[in-house]
């Protein structure tokens, strides 16, 4: 065998082992949501039981769902989990998106743009951990604990620094032309903002909100320490899932399938501005 | 802008107005809270039962660090940290290269690859600890075909901390992934042409092409992934509550119990300083790498 063959079996060997990983890698991400996905179809006696495919090893049955849809707790969390977590990334636009312009398009005297910036940005990099104590003291001090406000302001503090430093990228990606066009027109700097560079950069600030409103959607420790019964999400509800009957899988599975459903789909809508959202601008 | 057009006088307050509400937002719910966590980090309040804070000075410290509990938490934290970004970076690194391909599956291997990140953490620890299950998880009748017994993955202090490292693989190795598919694909096309040219090899081409080339996105990932893994809490708080006892406790988990459950609110602040303080170091290398990379 001459070492050209030789070399081409090892190619062809470690491409259908490469092929083969990366399969398994797949159906591993897959894999936890089908389990969940089933499960929430499965009769209690079948819960923990190792049945796969639905209609050929188990009838699937919609008790689970119309049990877990027909509760008022599911109502309530979910109305919350909207609310919140809607609410969180508006306030954060209406907040970030003028601090991020002003940062784009006007040099400050005493700091450079960049370094106020960068000051916003570390701030993200504060572990929860410090902020648990003053939060909770905080929010109960102005009476909001477990209400939407509450939860929607700690909320905000978490995802301002990281929308402010995003926006700022989609606008420094703005030709400035349009903007100076305004101006010369005899508009001010303010209608510059708002009719010129907000409409144009669209999608890069719905991809923000989106990014913001996904973030808090999921946020789980905050909703634990500033809700207890009225401002409880569905994460929350999801954790709880312990009750004195012993764990209900089957529900807490659909649980999972409900508070997983939304984030997932609109990360697949914005996977476009996911790499430079998430690696901070890094990659674009 | 400012030095192509001539500004109006008004128009000259329209920058400070623009950014002032953010920065008093992040001043009132950012700074202020953490200034007062620092400040009470040297105070004893149990909120109970005692109705004022009491001065004790650097104690809380000296206590945290004869604390077996905090100094378990800070090693599990650590541990779990290390162990999930390095193994989250070799299959994202995997992953990205070999997807970075045209054609269907390649598509839509690619979206599957971004799943996990955005699951909700709670909701999916649940999938997990369901499939972990002692009795009669997937996980252990699959052991047991193996090995003809059971493995206590949530309670076993060891296996504890392994099974929440490998929850948090799974649902973190997306965004290592993300970030090095992105980067990749940003490369310009010529250096790779010119190897075919020479007719290099694809793993000459990864080697002393594309990897050098892409490492500076690869050390932000894994400090950016390094610096997140280390807030681990939902996982834990899910899988193994910390337990069995306190084996498998992260920091957060910890600093949650102290203040929510104990509601021992200074000590509760001084360790959620000290291990700030840890981390501080890493912060900033994170924050200048990400600096030195953005325009303006």
């Amino acid at each position: 065998m001459t070492s050209e063959t030789l070399l081409r079996i090892v190619r062809t060997v470690g491409k259908a082992l490469a092929l083969a990983f990366t399969i398994l890698i797949l159906l591993w991400f897959l894999f936890p949501f089908y389990w969940s996905f089933i499960t929430s179809f499965k009769d209690p006696k079948d819960w923990l039981s190792l049945k796969f495919i639905p209609f050929i090893d188990f009838q699937p049955s919609l008790a689970t769902w119309s049990n877990v849809l027909q509760l008022t707790e599911t109502h309530k969390a979910l109305i919350n989990n909207i609310v919140i977590s809607m609410s969180t990334a508006t306030l954060a636009l209406i907040l970030g998106a003028p601090a991020a312009y002003s940062l784009a398009r006007f040099q400050f005297k005493r700091w450079k743009n960049k370094d106020i910036a960068t000051f916003i940005l570390s701030l993200r990099m504060i572990p929860p951990a410090v902020v648990i104590v003053p939060f909770f003291i905080m929010i109960s001090f102005l009476k909001l604990l477990d209400t939407w406000l509450g939860i929607i302001f700690v909320h905000t503090t978490f995802v301002l620094p990281f929308a402010v430093w995003i926006m700022r990228e989609f606008f420094l990606d703005l030709p400035k032309e349009y903007e100076e066009a305004a101006l010369i027109d005899g508009g001010s700097y303010l209608t510059a903002f708002l009719r010129i560079a907000l409409p144009l950069s669209a999608p890069g600030l719905i991809a923000t909100w989106i990014f913001c409103q996904v973030f808090s959607w999921n946020e789980f420790l905050f909703v634990l320490i500033l809700s207890y019964s009225r401002a409880i999400t569905l994460p929350w509800l999801v954790a709880s899932g312990e009750h004195t009957r012993g764990i209900e899988w089957g529900l807490i599975s659909a649980y999972t399938i409900l508070t997983i459903i939304i984030p997932v789909t609109l990360a697949i809508l914005v996977r476009r501005y996911l790499a430079r959202g998430l690696s901070l601008g890094v990659v674009r | 802008m400012g030095s192509t057009i001539k500004r109006l006088r008004l128009d000259n307050y329209i920058p400070v107005i623009l950014i002032a509400p953010c920065l008093g937002y992040i001043f009132f719910f950012t700074i202020f809270p953490a200034a007062y966590s620092m400040v009470l980090s040297l105070f004893s309040w149990h909120f109970l039962t005692e109705e004022m804070p009491k001065f004790v000075g650097i104690n809380n410290f000296v206590e945290a660090f004869n604390d077996s509990r905090f100094l378990i938490g800070l090693r599990n934290t650590f541990l779990i940290g290390i162990s999930a970004t390095i193994i989250e970076l070799l299959l994202g690194l995997f992953l990205a290269l070999y997807l970075n391909k045209s054609g269907l599956f390649y598509s839509v291997a690619r979206i599957i690859c971004l799943l996990p990140m955005m699951a909700t953490p709670v909701g999916i620890s649940w999938s997990w600890r369901m499939l972990f299950n002692e009795q009669y998880g997937l996980f252990n009748k699959f052991v047991s075909l193996f090995t003809g017994n059971a493995l206590p993955f949530l309670s076993d202090p060891s296996l504890a901390i392994f099974s929440i490292t490998f929850v948090d693989v799974w649902q973190w190795t997306s965004f290592m992934f993300l970030l090095t598919s992105a980067a990749v694909q940003s490369l310009p096309r010529e250096p790779l042409e010119a190897a075919d040219v020479f007719g290099a090899s694809e793993w000459q081409k990864i080697r002393y092409i594309i990897l050098p080339m892409i490492s500076p996105v690869l050390v932000v990932a894994f400090l950016l992934r390094f610096l997140e893994v280390l807030k681990i809490f939902d996982p834990v708080f899910v899988l193994t509550g910390g337990g069995p006892g306190y084996s498998s406790e992260t920091v957060t988990l910890y600093t949650y119990f102290v203040a929510m459950k104990f509601w021992s609110l200074g000590y509760a602040s001084a360790i959620a300083y000290i291990f700030y303080a840890f981390i501080l170091i890493l912060s900033l290398m994170v924050i200048l790498r990400i600096r030195g990379r953005v325009r303006g």
